[in-house]
């Protein structure tokens, strides 16, 4: 992308995660932007910079089309996850449309859009390439792009959109939320349970690497439509990536078990939360309330007439197990968390993500390996006093 | 004067819908009668949901309807806004920060002293239980020789702005500093007087700071540290050290932690007012400041707050902004990689 005085791209989604990382690396090289918000109270990462703010929303496509005029570069990375299946879908899909519409109307040159490796279906233990088909499957999000990305690729064809399509992966580093500050959230407040001995594969990739694919494909002379997954130099285990967080964070919480393991836990969980569990707890905790309720008529009765026909040594192993009925193990240092289904899927996947593609037609390199990534996501998060207990 | 004090609200943003007009609600000898914003259907709307007589676009359309006014315009209205409603004769209480420099807020001070019309300045912390008892503490002596400061206040950045006018240098004047640090800088120096030197550095780009550090010396001698940020969060407290006591204020709710000096005993907790029966949160902080404006316009005597107060606080601020230097964010520090 060039720095020229006529140049001006425009960046959806500049106050979230990757926007906001692109935003910076573009504002460093001397890029006139546009940065387009639905929210300006997330605008302070972002207003660092001398660039114009615009609200637009993708619910609201008149004001995404807007946003567009006079633009020279298209960089969308926004979008809405509020809704069920369809809604998410509808408003993704026709904001998008009318971005690219305007897009169209202002002569971009090109028109980058960040979707996702989602788009590929459910996890598996087939490796992911570009040419993997696209699989069906009820989740909100991953239809919303599929849908997204059918959508831009129909404008390439029809109409000349100068697209390219990116596919990150698991992007962490700076101002991260689902794999960075919820992952430091998880580890500082819960055990957390990883499947598969944590051997799962983890296709992570820190967000320069994503910004630094955006900028590659801002310079494609003349996009092609295509698709390009986007991933770190080499794919890592889930234990290695918790394992990141966990040394960052002085901590030992993450506990990877075996199948056999991963259902023990599951009981247990449900044992926690079963009714007679939480009931124990409660009166356990409750001796004063335990002695009233034995001392209601029906009890009491009962009590005494116990205490006439049986013989002592019978009524002193009751009385030992009563009391041990109520002596409650200790508490947990820390409550066990369990993936959700979704995730449980993603860390025992096995597929690891091809980025042959975007190396050779755009000569990607991915600078940073976990240890690289995780150096400076750890120094941001001591700086964000994420860290401390 | 017996009669109600007449208030216009000059700007309808968040913080008079938010923080104003609900005072409003509470208020003694005085009411709203109107409400001023350039934005005719947004004034409109919160004068029907606030029972507000009138809502008007220029408040000099209705000039005969209020007393004095209170203005919570972007920063860069400020000076000449409050100018005028002074010369025009009105009394004006005008959100913080007073103005974006010196010179703005000497020319704004000197036309209510032409116009013999009072204006106050809304930094309403020092209305805070805590902070007073802060200033007593340090004005008295109790504390010591102060030897030493570190204030951090911040959070990620949630005030439901309905425009970008924070975010732009020209009409903000600054980012966290002149925003935040209004009020933190204001107390610092209310506390424990007037600063010496400053060293300063901001992560503005070009824009508008979001996170910055101050490097103080005060006239009194003693150093510190201030830090304040709108992306990431932060301790929120200021902690004092004496020669004689330790104390950590928070900046937020009336809470105090006291240290003597050679021990590891400390005194904490929430500070209660014999005279009220509910702590003091921010409504009732709010509702103070309006108060007392009005009875202080009432009485003709001077507010809790007059403009010239702020003075220390704006030229420290300017100073800070002279004095700039680069702050870079560890995450900043990583290299561009692409070809």
């Amino acid at each position: 992308m060039t720095a020229g005085p006529r140049d001006l791209a425009l960046i959806t989604g500049a106050t979230g995660f990757i926007g906001g990382r692109i935003v910076e690396l573009l504002a460093a090289r001397g890029v006139r932007l546009r940065a387009v918000t639905s929210d300006f109270r997330h605008c302070s990462r972002i207003a660092r910079f001398p660039l114009q703010l615009v609200k637009a929303d993708l619910r609201d496509p008149v004001s995404f089309a807007l946003s567009a005029a006079g633009c020279t570069a298209v960089v969308h990375a926004a979008h809405r996850f509020d809704g069920d299946k369809a809604e998410q879908t509808s408003v993704n899909v026709s904001g998008t449309r009318a971005l690219a519409e305007a897009a169209l109307t202002a002569g971009v040159r090109n028109f980058v859009h960040l979707s996702s490796v989602a788009v590929y279906g459910p996890p598996g233990d087939r490796d992911i390439s570009e040419g993997s088909p696209v699989v069906r499957c009820p989740d909100a999000y991953t239809s919303a792009k599929q849908a997204v990305e059918e959508t831009l690729t129909e404008l390439h064809r029809t109409r000349g959109l100068p697209l390219t399509i990116l596919q990150p992966t698991i992007v962490y580093g700076p101002f991260g939320g689902a794999w960075t500050t919820r992952l430091i959230a998880q580890i500082k407040n819960h055990r957390f349970i990883l499947p598969c001995r944590g051997e799962g594969v983890c296709n992570a990739v820190y967000v320069d690497d994503v910004a630094a694919a955006v900028m590659l494909a801002l310079s494609v002379p003349a996009p092609r439509g295509q698709r390009y997954l986007v991933s770190g130099p080499a794919p890592v285990t889930w234990r290695e990536f918790y394992g990141a967080y966990e040394q960052m964070m002085d901590r030992s919480t993450v506990a990877p078990v075996d199948d056999a393991g991963y259902r023990e836990e599951e009981r247990q969980l449900r044992l926690a939360h079963s009714w007679s569990r939480q009931m124990r707890s409660f009166l356990g905790r409750r001796p004063a309330l335990r002695n009233r309720f034995l001392d209601l008529p029906p009890q009491r009765w009962l009590l005494r007439c116990a205490r006439a026909v049986l013989p002592a040594s019978l009524q002193s192993t009751i009385a030992r197990r009563y009391a041990q009925l109520w002596q409650l193990p200790p508490e947990p240092p820390l409550p066990a968390l369990l993936p959700d289904p979704g995730n449980h899927a993603l860390f025992s996947a096995r597929q690891r993500v091809q980025i042959d593609r975007i190396r050779n037609e755009l000569g990607y390199a991915p600078a940073y390996d976990l240890a690289a990534g995780m150096k400076l996501t750890a120094a941001w998060a001591r700086w964000a006093h994420l860290l401390e207990t | 004067m017996s009669r109600q004090i007449r208030l216009a609200m000059i700007g309808c943003g968040a913080v008079a819908e938010q923080a104003h007009l609900p005072a409003g609600r509470l208020l003694h000898n005085g009411c709203f009668t109107l409400l001023v914003d350039t934005n005719e259907s947004r004034a409109a709307a919160l004068a029907r949901s606030f029972g507000i007589d009138r809502s008007v676009r220029d408040w000099r359309k209705a000039a005969d309807c209020f007393d004095a006014a209170l203005v919570a315009l972007p920063h860069h209205l400020h000076e000449p806004v409050c100018c005028e409603l002074l010369a025009a004769g009105k009394h004006v209480l005008v959100e913080k920060p007073l103005a974006r420099s010196v010179r703005e807020a000497e020319a704004m001070i000197a036309a209510a002293n032409r116009s013999g019309t009072m204006l106050a300045v809304g930094l309403m912390r020092r209305f805070g239980w805590a902070p007073l008892v802060v200033r007593r503490l340090a004005v008295s002596g109790a504390l010591g020789t102060i030897e030493s400061f570190d204030f951090q206040e911040g959070g990620i950045y949630d005030w439901p702005v309905a425009s970008d006018f924070f975010f732009r240098r020209e009409t903000a004047g600054g980012g966290v500093l002149i925003d935040t640090g209004a009020h933190t800088l204001d107390l610092l120096l209310w506390w424990l007087g007037d600063y010496a030197e400053v060293e300063y550095a901001d992560d503005s780009a070009g824009g508008v700071e979001a996170d910055c550090c101050l490097n103080l010396s005060l006239q009194s001698g003693a150093q510190g540290v201030v830090e304040l940020s709108r992306i990431r969060g932060m301790r929120n407290t200021a902690i004092i050290r004496g020669r004689c006591l330790t104390i950590e204020v928070h900046l937020h709710v009336n809470r105090l932690r006291v240290r003597a000096t050679g021990t590891d005993i400390d005194l904490t907790g929430e500070l209660v007012r014999e005279t009220h029966s509910s702590p003091q949160y921010y409504p009732q902080l709010v509702a103070e400041q309006l108060q007392q404006w009005v009875d202080a316009i009432r009485a003709g005597c001077e507010p809790h707050v007059p403009a010239p107060a702020a003075l220390p606080s704006i030229r420290l601020i300017e100073q800070c902004y002279a004095r700039r230097q680069q702050l870079m964010h560890p995450w900043m520090a990583a290299p561009a990689i692409t070809r």
